[in-house]
């Protein structure tokens, strides 16, 4: 921008400070897309739950931005960390929205492996023993 | 900012309070230069009284540090050593049987006046040690121990107790009097308290030898130094090595230096000797020593005033040094509590004085920059770059030459109808070279040059934010954090407004386009009570980045003003349709809606906003008319369908991609007519031609589906 006109403007400081799109920083705040709620309506929801959008669902245009997101990147299992590293939000906003679309049965999650379906403790001391062997 | 809706005649009455003081009060009387040294005024203020609070409390713990020291610290002291002598005087009188020295009745007196001087402190309130009140506490609980005292002396006379009894009776009331040095003397961790509590720790050390001379000086009396004796002695002499070594090694060097000296010196030399002498298991269970009391009394007692005499120096002297210190801070408290009450005071003055002239505004919006610009198809102005200088004539179709820098008259009509009278980007007021006007434009230089760098505050503490949000797994953590950046959102929006009103650009600036349903989430995000905000989630389309600002801020103002205007409980519904020429975006409240003619006046300063805001009308209305008209998006008030208030935004198909554009052509388009009752069941806002599913289709608190209420679930007001 030219920056003829208001002496102050004339005075400078004015293309120096100003950020382009991505610098503007995001036009919508984390807050505002939940409503500044932070406690998910799953509250089982943890940072390494398993989410995984239900087979019949296709594009839901009832939903935000982010929700659509999550509901296309979830065709294949993510994990709640995940998708806030790919959506680039805080955690605490994954959660209460992907709360809302399990709520909604647009999406399902499936819990870390159990303890009994990890290796048995058999198996674990036979390749520590075979390993010790080495 | 909550005027658009409200006649000016009622205004001020209309808008609830703002819970967080951050946007403006709703006294709409006031001029835009007001409201902006207001803004300054408050910034400052609140500059000053943080830097006064840190000075402030330094002194006030300097203060405190030296109430205590005289009123508690040095009777404490001096009873703590009252208190070792009676115990040793007691453990010689207990060993001889019979004999009533007159050291102990003279002892037990001195005793008694140090407790009458700490009694004093206790009972006594001085204003000056607000804030000490663990330190009280703690000497309260010693005053309260000191009563068991006399029991104790009683007991001791008939007999009813034996040494060791009455020894640890004695050590655990000098124990609470040290517990009073261990309190918290000053709201926060200084050089001095450090080292002072190293002279308390060499303290202690000096009284576990003062234990080893009790000890001691009651076996040697009754000459019979018994095994337990010896054991006992061991564990002491062994404590006291260890404790005082600890404390030596804490020291501040000009102490450190004299304690070396000390431990090399004859004194502790000898002491260390006859200990270890007498510590050395003997042959026989009871053994009669061979060394006289006076021996040991003759090795103790240099060392024991020596010591003292370490801690009493080093008190005094590391507060000697700290002097030059506290007269810094005292000074320091002068200069920031005396020269900023004053820099506030000439600001609050200036403020006074720029209220007193209706400040005319000079209102430069510089171009929208890059591929759009906003159209203006009744501008005469010229294009950016031929701006007339000052001096010029205005273009034609203002009333007349000069009129833009003149003071304002108060009487003069204010909603003018000139279609040249609305501001332009390109149009220039500057100041009318008169002495007023240069001042003005200096301090508006000011002003704006301070709410850039508040601009450049504001990101680094959103990026802050950023981090600390993706970084926090709590709920409620989380939900503190969304509160400080609402708060810091809605303070970037005041300051975006000032840097606008200055007629300078804000920092924020878009190329690309940005979603519709994020420019108007991000306008849902910037205001007061956001939860009660339900934007419809089938929105499509974008809006051209250039114009992204100055709609949010639009689109911020109108839902700001909706939610003013409507009950509490209630919602604010955000929907959008699409039209051939653009897009409509309607906000629709549950308000009680406003009378015709008052709507008629709103619409009418909606339409034709004067370039001077009138001092009848909020800024907020004011600036969204401009904003409005900067880009040629047409705002207007209606009644909603029912009851409430619709107020809405057509936005041209030039400024969208995506559905509505970019149809490319600036077609001046006409607003649909308003039918003030509606159809019963049909969209809010008129004939609409794809009745898609909206949330401004719904009553006034039902939600529309399922999805709806997945994208903004309506919490209540949090408080």
């Amino acid at each position: 921008m030219t920056s003829h006109g208001h002496p102050a403007v004339r005075a400078g400081l004015d293309d120096e400070d100003a950020w382009y799109d991505d610098d503007a920083g995001p036009v919508v705040r984390p807050y505002a897309m939940t409503s500044g709620r932070t406690r998910p309506v799953r509250p089982e929801l943890d940072l390494i739950s398993q989410v995984m959008t239900c087979p019949d669902v296709r594009g839901a245009d009832q939903l935000s931005p982010e929700q659509t997101e999550i509901i296309e990147r979830c065709r294949r299992p993510l994990s709640v960390a995940e998708i806030g590293a790919a959506l680039n939000l805080p955690v605490g906003t994954v959660r209460v929205l992907v709360g809302d679309l399990l709520d909604a049965g647009l999406v399902e999650t499936r819990e870390p492996p159990l303890l009994t379906e990890l290796p048995s403790e058999n198996l674990l001391e036979a390749l520590l023993a075979g390993l010790r062997a080495l | 900012m909550a005027g658009v809706t409200a006649p000016p005649d009622r205004a001020g009455v209309t808008a609830p309070p703002d819970p967080a003081g951050v946007t403006a009060p709703p006294v709409r009387t006031g001029s835009a230069g007001r409201r902006r040294v207001a803004l300054l005024v408050a910034a400052l203020t609140l500059c000053w009284g943080y830097a006064a609070f840190l000075t402030a409390r330094d002194a006030a713990d300097l203060l405190r540090v030296r109430t205590l020291s005289t009123s508690l610290g040095q009777p404490t002291d001096a009873l703590i050593l009252s208190l070792q002598t009676e115990r040793r005087l007691t453990a010689a009188a207990l060993a001889e049987p019979g004999a009533r020295p007159a050291t102990l009745a003279a002892q037990r007196a001195d005793t008694d006046a140090a407790i009458a001087k700490l009694r004093a402190f206790n009972t006594g309130t001085d204003l000056r040690l607000a804030g000490a009140q663990e330190v009280r506490d703690r000497a309260a609980e010693l005053i309260r121990r000191l009563d068991t005292l006399d029991p104790l002396r009683r007991s001791v006379d008939a007999g009813g107790l034996d040494r060791e009894q009455a020894t640890t009776a004695y050590t655990e009331m000098i124990d609470a009097g040290f517990a009073v040095y261990a309190g918290q003397w000053t709201s926060r961790e200084t050089r001095l308290i450090e080292q002072t509590r190293s002279f308390v720790a060499l303290a202690r050390a000096r009284e576990v030898l003062a234990r080893e001379d009790t000890l001691l000086t009651g076996a040697l009396t009754a000459r019979r130094v018994t095994s337990a004796d010896r054991a006992r002695l061991a564990d002491l002499v062994a404590a006291q090595r260890f404790v005082r070594a600890e404390a030596a090694a804490a020291l501040p060097p000009p102490e450190r230096d004299r304690y070396r000296t000390l431990v090399g010196g004859d004194g502790l030399t000898a002491l260390r000797a006859l200990e270890d002498q007498l510590a050395a298991p003997g042959d026989d269970a009871e053994e009669i020593p061979a060394i006289p009391p006076q021996v040991w009394r003759a090795a103790v007692e240099p060392v024991l005033a020596d010591l003292r005499d370490l801690v009493a120096a080093g008190v005094r002297d590391s507060v000697e040094r700290a002097t030059p210190a506290t007269v810094s801070v005292v000074v320091r408290t002068g200069l920031v509590g005396g020269l900023g009450f004053i820099v506030v005071m000439a600001a609050i003055v200036g403020a006074l004085g720029a209220t007193r002239r209706p400040a005319r505004r000079p209102v430069d919006q510089t171009d929208p920059p890059e591929s759009i610009q906003p159209p203006h198809p009744s501008d005469h102005t010229p294009a950016a770059g031929q701006t007339p200088a000052p001096d010029q004539t205005p273009a034609a179709g203002q009333p007349h030459p000069g009129d833009q820098n003149r003071p304002l008259d108060r009487n003069r009509p204010l909603v003018r109808t000139g279609p040249g009278d609305q501001l332009r980007p390109g149009d220039r007021q500057v100041g009318d070279g008169s002495p007023s006007g240069a001042s003005r434009l200096a301090r508006d230089d000011l002003f704006l040059q301070l709410s850039r760098r508040n601009q450049v505050l504001l990101r680094q503490q959103l990026t802050l934010l950023d981090a600390m949000e993706r970084r926090e797994t709590d709920a409620e953590e989380l939900a503190d954090l969304f509160r400080v950046d609402h708060l810091t959102t809605r303070i970037r929006r005041n300051v975006e407004r000032l840097i606008t009103a200055a007629g300078a650009r804000p920092a924020r600036r878009w190329r690309r386009p940005v979603p519709l349903i994020d420019v108007v989430r991000g306008a849902a995000g910037e205001v007061a009570e956001y939860e009660r905000v339900l934007v419809s989630s089938a929105w499509a389309g974008s809006l051209a980045g250039p114009a992204v600002l100055d709609l949010t801020h639009l689109l911020a103002e109108l839902i700001e003003n909706a939610l003013d205007c409507s009950p509490p409980d209630s919602t604010v519904r955000v929907s959008v349709q699409f039209r051939d020429h653009g897009c409509l975006i309607v906000v629709l409240d549950d308000g009680p809606g406003l009378a015709p003619e008052a709507l008629a006046g709103v619409n009418s300063l909606l339409r034709e906003p004067p370039p001077v805001r009138p001092p009848g009308a909020g800024h907020g209305l004011h600036g969204a008319a401009l904003a409005a008209g900067r880009w040629n998006v047409r705002v207007e008030l209606a009644p909603g369908h029912r009851g409430g208030t619709a107020a809405r935004v057509l936005i041209p198909a030039a400024l969208l991609a995506g559905p509505g554009g970019p149809g490319g052509e600036q077609a001046t388009m006409e607003l649909p007519a308003v039918d003030p009752q509606g159809p019963p069941d049909g969209p809010a806002d008129g004939p609409v031609p794809e009745p898609a599913p909206q949330p401004a289709a719904a009553g006034p608190t039902r939600r529309t589906g399922p999805a709806a209420r997945i994208t903004l679930p309506n919490r209540r007001r949090p408080q």
